[in-house]
């Protein structure tokens, strides 16, 4: 049933405050730092973590426009394609190259630049500007904002992320509600060991997973696990 | 042994640890949650080489180039694709343009490539693979990462009994928090902390074999 996940969600940050029935904290209240959290995750976790959160927008091009809106759900952009041609993100600092005549840089039909500026995709395609033959479209690939989530509105990021947004929302309930920084700061520690871990296999910092297990580095155990 | 007897004496064992031995203290519905919670955390703590069975493999061939993520993929480990079991590298998405005009980098059966990305045609995101045909239907061999299936009172966990251990901790330290003892909670922590180094550190290419010299004391 749709909402469940993040009616357990909200049942578990409830809970680990102490608070199941919701007295000193409105579900609306839960809701919010939930949702803050999602959000929190899109920032912090590298893109190929966050699959689910993939989105192409097809926008029909136009004859002699250059500039397209930005989808409304974007969190940031990844690739455009101009016409199933990759298009090559150009800095809006670095204007001045793309405008003037420049053999170096020869923005073309077939060599495409993009930019964005005031909530647009802006494309660069050289002398005649862009061109329609029938279908033609200019692809948008990103990452999405996560969509909001509510008691009938399941999270789009799988259940592994669901520790990690449980941790943030209890950080954020201890800084708001009771204020308690010491514990929030706590569950905010926690909270990126988890997003550590799930960017850990994309980012190269673990060490080979599998193999003919050796014997156990001890010093865990005899250093208090100060190591 | 009947299936979900072992996650039934988890749960007992989740009772016994936190003092609360009574329904009317805790429901068995909310240390499943805790138990389910724990066995997820775990499954992104450990090494695979301690949890065999969320390492899984899905078979089948190509539908117009893409596959279908199983439901509890989490992440790709290898990829294999054609007759001769080519693993396929990844491509970063932004630098999709580097399989299309390098010659050092064109893709086919023998060097076949592939992302993952949302596919406007499905409604859904796909593991898209490049092998220099767009309508490939190649078999492919996808190991990959999957999600630990939640226990139940019907259903056993998948993971071996030291891992259960843990997981058990980790349900104990959620109990904590119930309970308003956030400190006593983190000392569990910090104790499962310990537990998940030991482990993993069985799994690191520097970690000794001390099979290799005789005991001393003796």
């Amino acid at each position: 049933m749709a909402g469940e996940i993040t009616q357990e969600i909200m049942a578990n940050v409830a809970g680990r405050m102490g608070d199941p029935a919701f007295d000193d904290f409105t579900e609306a209240e839960v809701l919010a730092y939930i949702n803050a959290g999602y959000r929190k995750i899109v920032d912090l976790c590298v893109d190929r973590a966050l699959w689910q959160l993939t989105a192409v927008d097809e926008t029909l091009l136009v004859a002699g426009t250059s500039k397209y809106d930005l989808p409304s759900d974007i969190a940031r952009p990844t690739l455009v394609l101009y016409k199933t041609i990759p298009a090559i993100i150009w800095s809006h600092a670095d204007m001045r190259a793309l405008k003037k005549p420049n053999a170096n840089l020869g923005a073309s039909e077939t060599t495409p630049y993009w930019t964005v500026v005031d909530g647009d995709i802006e494309v660069f395609v050289g002398d005649g500007g862009v061109t329609q033959a029938g279908a033609e479209t200019l692809d948008l690939w990103y990452i999405k904002e996560p969509t909001t989530v509510s008691e009938t509105v399941d999270p789009e990021l799988g259940k592994w992320f669901q520790n990690a947004v449980e941790t943030y929302a209890v950080s954020l309930c201890w800084s708001q509600g009771q204020g308690d920084s010491n514990q929030s700061r706590t569950e905010l520690i926690h909270f990126y060991a988890e997003l550590q871990r799930i960017n850990a296999p994309y980012i190269g910092i673990v060490p080979p997973m599998d193999g003919l297990p050796r014997d156990p580095q001890l010093d865990y155990l005899f250093s208090g696990g100060q190591q | 042994m009947a299936a979900g007897d072992i996650s039934d004496s988890m749960v007992a064992q989740v009772r016994a640890r936190s003092g609360l031995e009574s329904v009317q203290q805790v429901t068995d519905a909310d240390i499943f949650r805790f138990l389910n919670a724990g066995q997820r955390y775990l499954g992104l703590a450990l090494r695979h080489g301690i949890l065999p069975a969320l390492l899984k493999r899905a078979s089948g061939t190509l539908s117009s180039s893409k596959i279908t993520l199983p439901s509890d993929f989490i992440y790709e480990q290898i990829l294999m694709v054609g007759a001769d079991e080519s693993v396929a590298r990844p491509i970063a998405t932004a630098h999709y343009d580097q399989i299309l005009g390098n010659t050092l980098h064109v893709p086919s059966l023998d060097t076949p490539y592939y992302q993952i990305w949302y596919d406007s045609d499905a409604s859904a995101v796909r593991l898209n693979v490049y092998v220099g045909n767009a309508s490939s239907t190649a078999a492919y061999v996808l190991d990959y990462w999957a999600l630990p299936p939640d226990i139940d009172t019907d259903t056993d966990p998948v993971v071996p009994a030291s891992v259960q251990t843990m997981m058990v901790e980790f349900a104990v330290a959620r109990l904590r928090e119930y309970q308003r003892a956030p400190a006593v909670k983190e000392q569990i922590f910090a104790q499962l902390h310990e537990n998940i180094n030991v482990l993993n550190s069985r799994y690191d290419r520097m970690a000794p074999r001390r099979d290799a010299q005789a005991p001393s004391y003796g």
